[in-house]
């Protein structure tokens, strides 16, 4: 029942930002805060750990290919399945790595010194204050994120197919190249998008709700994480069914 | 705060050798302990991570064989990309997430309200009482955990190719029999207790060391999830290279 009511708090919550951010007041200097800790801080963890994403799909994916002796679909394949599954679903899991946690540690922190409560006598409201600032800058970075751990993920297997196991180079960028088309790029950035919004609301209630010591503070990081990948998966399989009877 | 690279390799070469310390046998009443509450407080959120995992690595693979009209391979693909690669990396990224990130959370707090501190008074070793236990059962834990992660993710596979891609299940299973060999589950336990030292080493150092206050402990976590997720896959990829890449 308590999952329950949590999951009825965090629905409220959406609601509440989506209301909030068609409508002012804005604080464009939060927003600009949290675009440039969104922007800056995970670029590096996104691009590591997609190029290394991107070097495994090569490897078993020539190795399975090489069975059948058919090396040269490898580009079409690990194109199409890094753009639209793993460098969507890695760049949320490392937004919520480094950027969720974050949040849910900080507004967690405030709640803990009654900045919180110090905003509501303030008459300003925490969501539009808090929230809406990580929305957006999560929302609308996700997809541009996802775009260089892509990018990042195709040069690692373009490194490991070609420079270290021998195939052939032309037709792999041919292949890499003819699947980048406007479909692709629709989907990954669709669902970089709603991931993106997600993780945002995720660590932002849980930041709201965390109780107030260092503990709190503590477990309200971990559940966003453990939260954040179990609903990336989710999403991510209900999304993979609905564009493909959307595309079918 | 800033601190340089220099710094930061000299307090883990300092951590490690600590560790590395020899004394007695850890206490066994202790690694039992926390081998179980990682088992128990994992399994679950490692079944649902697995089941939606598989299903979408079988859509995904039956999409890319249509274009070649080879799609009953799917169950070759399937069992080839979970049992490899997304069982031992998503059993791993779940013990990170969840046991790992409370792991550091707790060593922060304990570190904040010094009680790291007062064993030290009693004599007690918090390197040895601490965290060699902790680390000890995550190695011990994540095998298993990857067990049933590939269980999952293949049953998972098995139903959304069966029921949803009417990919027969005779096809099915005799596809993954012809290119799944038992190695591979084996090299999936051995990432996964890879993974899993790697994780508890990780957790363990970043919650040891972490600032006093709410947000010390906030960044702590913070930077052990991405320290773990990032060792994790370059582990992945050395290990995967040195056994798959001949």
């Amino acid at each position: 029942m308590a999952k329950l009511a949590a999951l009825g708090r965090w629905c409220l919550l959406l609601l509440q930002t989506l209301i909030a951010v068609v409508s002012p007041p804005y604080f464009p200097r939060q927003i600009w805060r949290s675009m440039r800790i969104v922007g800056i801080e995970t670029v590096a963890p996104v691009v590591t750990v997609m190029a290394f994403m991107g070097m495994i799909a090569a490897l078993q994916g020539l190795v399975v290919l090489r069975l059948f002796g058919a090396e040269r679909l490898l580009a079409g394949m690990i194109t199409q399945a890094i753009i639209r599954d793993l460098a969507p679903a890695m760049t949320a899991l490392m937004l919520a790595a480094q950027v969720g946690t974050a949040i849910a540690g900080e507004i967690g922190a405030m709640r803990t010194s009654e900045e919180l409560a110090a905003l509501r006598v303030l008459a300003t409201n925490p969501v539009r204050y808090l929230v809406v600032p990580w929305f957006l800058a999560l929302a609308l970075l996700a997809p541009l994120l996802t775009g260089m751990g892509a990018t990042a993920a195709l040069g690692g297997s373009f490194v490991v197919a070609v420079s270290l196991h021998g195939a052939a180079m032309g037709p792999f960028v041919a292949e890499l190249v003819a699947q980048i088309t406007g479909a692709t790029l629709w989907e990954a950035s669709s669902k970089a998008l709603v991931f993106g919004a997600v993780i945002s609301l995720i660590a932002c209630h849980h930041g709201l709700e965390a109780r107030t010591d260092a503990q709190g503070v503590g477990r309200a990081a971990n559940a966003t994480i453990v939260q954040g990948v179990i609903v990336i998966a989710a999403v991510n399989a209900m999304m993979a069914v609905v564009l493909l009877k959307a595309g079918a | 705060m800033k601190a340089g690279w220099w710094d930061e390799a000299k307090r883990w070469s300092q951590f490690l050798g600590r560790l590395a310390r020899p004394g007695g046998p850890p206490e066994y009443s202790l690694l039992f302990l926390h081998f179980r509450c990682i088992c128990f407080e994992t399994i679950l959120p490692v079944l649902l991570v697995a089941v939606f995992i598989g299903a979408t690595a079988t859509l995904m693979g039956f999409h890319a064989f249509r274009a070649l009209g080879t799609e009953t391979l799917v169950g070759s693909y399937a069992g080839l990309v979970c049992l490899r690669e997304l069982a031992p990396l998503l059993a791993s990224a779940m013990v990170a997430a969840k046991p790992g990130t409370s792991l550091t959370a707790t060593l922060a707090v304990m570190r904040s309200t010094e009680q790291i501190a007062a064993l030290e008074v009693i004599g007690t070793d918090p390197y040895r009482y601490l965290l060699l236990p902790r680390i000890i059962a995550f190695v011990m834990a994540t095998p298993l955990l990857v067990i049933f992660a590939d269980a999952a993710a293949l049953g998972a596979s098995f139903a959304m190719a069966v029921q949803q891609l009417s990919v027969t299940p005779e096809v099915f299973w005799r596809e993954v029999a012809r290119f799944v060999a038992p190695h591979d589950l084996g090299i999936g336990m051995l990432k996964g207790a890879v993974f899993a030292a790697l994780t508890g080493l990780i957790a363990t150092y970043y919650g040891f060391n972490a600032q006093s206050g709410p947000r010390g402990v906030s960044r702590a976590v913070t930077r052990a999830m991405v320290a773990m997720a990032i060792a994790d896959v370059l582990a992945n990829y050395l290990i995967s290279e040195a056994f798959y890449g001949q």
